[in-house]
């Protein structure tokens, strides 16, 4: 089914042409756009010009996923330490983790912390400095994050942690309705207690250990997000006089630190010693996942091409509609905090450097794919990029950036950008399914790419 | 993965071109050749240089008639005593054809309603007067069996719809006592805006129901054991003793390998079966599509992903064998013994019982023949 197409054909025009002669230009059979299970397969008879670096699997692991993963815990526990000082009312400072990298902060039924009375009541001043550090740690959090979602095999699909993690999207509006619910049930039972502050019940979602075992719809970031980011979130410079500030703070950092624990198991898997690292650096007949380096790079490629239809079909062509007039934010990942463009950024980038660290040995007639794949991802980053820092201006403030990325659709550049980079990712996605993989002698199957 | 938006514009601008469905031509959609070099007859939807198509073809994989789809299609619906099909688009599909296998008159587009996409499957009830499709109710986030009156000469009407009891019903088979229908709830939470991409992974929950067709009740419901959760049932068969067959594909870790393969009898508990450990490994978690043979004692299940056909005794479920076919999933009885084979590379092969190897009886360059496979 694969296709050669010569380099010079695959090129973007610039993004001063028109849309409708880009998207002419480089429309694609629908098959390879609607794929999401694909699966690469070492099959006879693929053309194999280039080389499978030896050590595949090691050079992937050591030189992009394990730091990935690890920046991923330290966002997670940076972000947990920052809510707990943040709701005991105590000040943080930029770069340095209140409870510092590695400690478990306080948290669970005997936290002191966690209740109303105990927590001093800063001033306005106090209360803005706070919601900026945690905006900025939760800014980290999102791009680590979307430097991992497109790993989603072995350890990020075990125990539902991605899930956990990102329950997104949720078009039916699950993780609302259950937040709420819970929410209520946590204030009442605060109530029925004649307890003051939020102290975590048995079962409660304040303690990070019970919430593991609610619904995965509000566990992870979706929901962080929502708590510190919404109409009368954590991040308003009103939100302590708020009723149900202790409920809401303490739930909010039992997520933070439940995402914190899941990156250190991460982190754990793919580190040195990690089972799933050795699977992947160590293929063999009596591995129980990869029996060959072949199976290595299948993975490798497969999360590639699954990472850049992740990005682009569900995270940012359903926020883009059918035109500027029919285009949404709310279709977006991340846009109550403002950094849908962030995170779509951070997964290019994310998605170059793995690429980069693989050390895949093109031949010399195909050195253009590699390059090519690392071009359109670096210019679909930029694109994203110079969505974010329009979007955010040094003066606003964190407690009101939701309608920014929907102001910027409705302009005709803004949106133009967008659909530059959505391009730029079909096309890199292009590159990697109809070029890399052969040339590699990954065969795609037109049944297998697709599953139904 | 396309938006929904995008698909039904893409159908109704087809449906304008074809003229609503009825007024073309025979000769503008069917292309008839007369072989007579074997009476059995399959159909099989492909993607071809032509686009989509709904074709019947014969066991050497020779056209005998072509169909154009406005979108990738799946799998088909037959009526055989009165020579009438419908395919059904792909997941999340807006759109059905129904057509004679013949090309006796000419195709008639089937729209689903209002917030219900097609799965890609469906059945007839045995008098050929009522259509049962597999669809998603994707705002309320269940499935249902959406019911067409197909007992006219003109358009099938919807006239309504029974729960299927779960979320995601993928393929349906009507049980040999012409009244039952069997329905596998593939548990796979999906919203056409985001394509076939899962949203409930955490809490699946697939289950094979029996359904009443004509009181809509939920007579038996199986689900399979907690920590399988993630093995969704998805594909059906009926052997000759007329109990269920059924594949799965796993959404869990691939360093988990459960039973892909099944088999219940009404009024017990599922059976699964694995195979030899080799055998389970090379399906790669995924069984695309399932057949039985003309004996009614031996059950194929194809996997496109390992690129293996399997077979198993319907008796015992015993694996008895596995052949190796690159991108296979269409499978189907072959009249005189064995399978029909088809693949996304183009080819139709034959896979003959104590042969290890498929025998290729056709490789069409530039099609790629799609998941499902059918005898008429």
């Amino acid at each position: 089914m694969a296709m050669r197409a010569c380099p010079a054909g695959l090129r973007l025009p610039h993004a001063g042409k028109g849309r409708k002669d880009m998207q002419d230009r480089y429309a694609r059979p629908a098959w390879a756009a609607t794929a999401l299970a694909v699966v690469m397969m070492a099959g006879p008879g693929g053309a194999q010009a280039g080389k499978l670096p030896e050590n595949l699997g090691p050079a992937l692991v050591r030189g992009y996923i394990a730091p990935a993963m690890l920046e991923f815990r330290q966002a997670a526990t940076s972000m947990r330490d920052g809510m707990s000082a943040f709701c005991a009312g105590g000040s943080m400072h930029a770069g340095q983790p209140a409870g510092g990298e590695g400690k478990t902060a306080p948290q669970g039924v005997r936290d002191p912390g966690h209740t109303e009375r105990q927590s001093p009541a800063p001033d306005g001043h106090d209360q803005a400095r706070g919601a900026a550090e945690l905006d900025r740690r939760f800014g980290r959090l999102v791009q680590a994050w979307s430097g991992i979602t497109f790993l989603r095999f072995g350890p990020l699909v075990e125990n539902n942690r991605f899930e956990r993690i990102f329950f997104w999207p949720d078009p039916r509006g699950i993780m609302l309705r259950q937040i709420q619910g819970q929410l209520a049930a946590a204030g009442k039972t605060r109530d029925d207690a004649g307890q003051s502050g939020a102290t975590a019940a048995s079962g409660s979602i304040l303690d990070p250990q019970a919430l593991a075992t609610h619904s995965v719809a509000i566990q992870g970031m979706p929901a962080l997000e929502y708590m510190l980011y919404r109409d009368n979130g954590l991040l308003k410079p009103e939100a302590r006089q708020e009723q149900g500030f202790a409920t809401a703070c303490g739930y909010s950092r039992a997520i933070a630190s439940n995402l914190a624990r899941i990156g250190g198991e991460l982190a754990g898997l793919w580190g040195d010693s990690g089972v799933y690292a050795g699977h992947f650096s160590k293929p063999a007949g009596d591995n129980p996942v990869y029996r060959s380096n072949q199976e290595v790079a299948g993975e490798a490629i497969k999360a590639l091409s699954t990472g850049l239809q992740f990005t682009r079909d569900i995270e940012l062509l359903p926020m883009l509609g059918s035109g500027p007039k029919k285009a949404s934010e709310k279709k977006a990942p991340f846009w109550r905090s403002g950094k849908s463009a962030l995170a779509m950024g951070a997964a290019a980038r994310g998605m170059a450097a793995f690429h980069d660290a693989a050390g895949f040995g093109y031949a010399a007639d195909e050195a253009w794919i590699g390059s090519s794949i690392d071009d359109e991802l670096a210019r679909a980053g930029d694109a994203f990029d110079s969505v974010a820092r329009s979007l955010a201006p040094a003066s606003a403030s964190v407690a009101s950036k939701e309608g920014g990325l929907q102001a910027y659709l409705e302009t005709e550049d803004g949106y133009r950008q967008l659909v530059l980079a959505s391009l730029l990712l079909k096309n890199a996605k292009g590159i990697v399914d109809e070029n890399m993989a052969p040339a590699f002698g990954a065969r795609i199957g037109f049944n297998a790419l697709d599953g139904d | 993965m396309h938006s929904m938006e995008i698909d039904r514009r893409r159908f109704l601008a087809w449906l304008a071109a074809v003229g609503a469905g009825a007024a073309a031509s025979p000769g503008a959609w069917a292309l008839t050749l007369d072989d007579g070099a074997d009476s059995a007859y399959y159909l099989a939807a492909r993607k071809s240089q032509e686009g989509y198509q709904a074709t019947v073809i014969d066991g050497q994989g020779r056209l005998r008639l072509a169909v154009p789809m406005p979108a990738r299609g799946h799998s088909f619906a037959i009526d055989a005593a009165r020579g009438r099909a419908v395919v059904f688009g792909r997941q999340p599909g807006f759109f059905a054809i129904a057509f004679h296998t013949g090309g006796q008159e000419p195709p008639r587009t089937i729209a689903p309603p209002d917030g219900r996409h097609f799965f890609g499957h469906g059945v007839f009830s045995p008098d050929g007067k009522l259509l049962f499709a597999t669809e998603n109710d994707y705002d309320a986030g269940r499935g249902v069996l959406g019911i067409y009156d197909a007992s006219g000469a003109g358009a099938m009407r919807r006239v309504g719809e029974f729960s299927t009891g779960g979320i995601g019903p993928h393929e349906v088979v009507l049980m040999p006592d012409g009244r039952t229908l069997c329905v596998a709830n593939g548990g796979i939470l999906t919203h056409p805006d985001y394509g076939k991409l899962a949203l409930n992974a955490a809490d699946m929950e697939p289950s094979l129901a029996y359904i009443d067709m004509v009181t809509g009740d939920l007579v038996e419901r199986h689900v399979l054991a907690p920590a399988l959760h993630r093995l969704s049932i998805r594909h059906l068969v009926l052997d000759g003793s007329g109990a269920v067959w059924f594949g799965c594909q796993h959404t869990g870790p691939a360093q988990e390998q459960p039973p892909l393969v099944g088999r219940h009898r009404r009024g017990k508990p599922p059976e699964l079966f694995t195979g030899p450990s080799s055998v389970l490994r090379g399906m790669k978690n995924y069984v695309g599509s399932l057949a039985c043979d003309v004996s009614g004692t031996r059950v194929a299940t194809s996997s496109p992903v390992g690129g293996c056909i399997v077979v198993w005794d319907a008796a015992t479920g015993k694996c008895l064998d596995s052949i190796s076919l690159f991108d296979g999933c269409g499978v189907a009885p072959r009249r005189q013994g064995g399978f029909v084979l088809t693949s996304g590379q183009g080819e139709v092969a034959h896979a003959l019982p104590g042969e290890e190897q498929a025998v290729r009886q056709s490789m069409s360059s530039g099609v790629a023949w799609d998941n499902h496979l059918r005898r008429v």
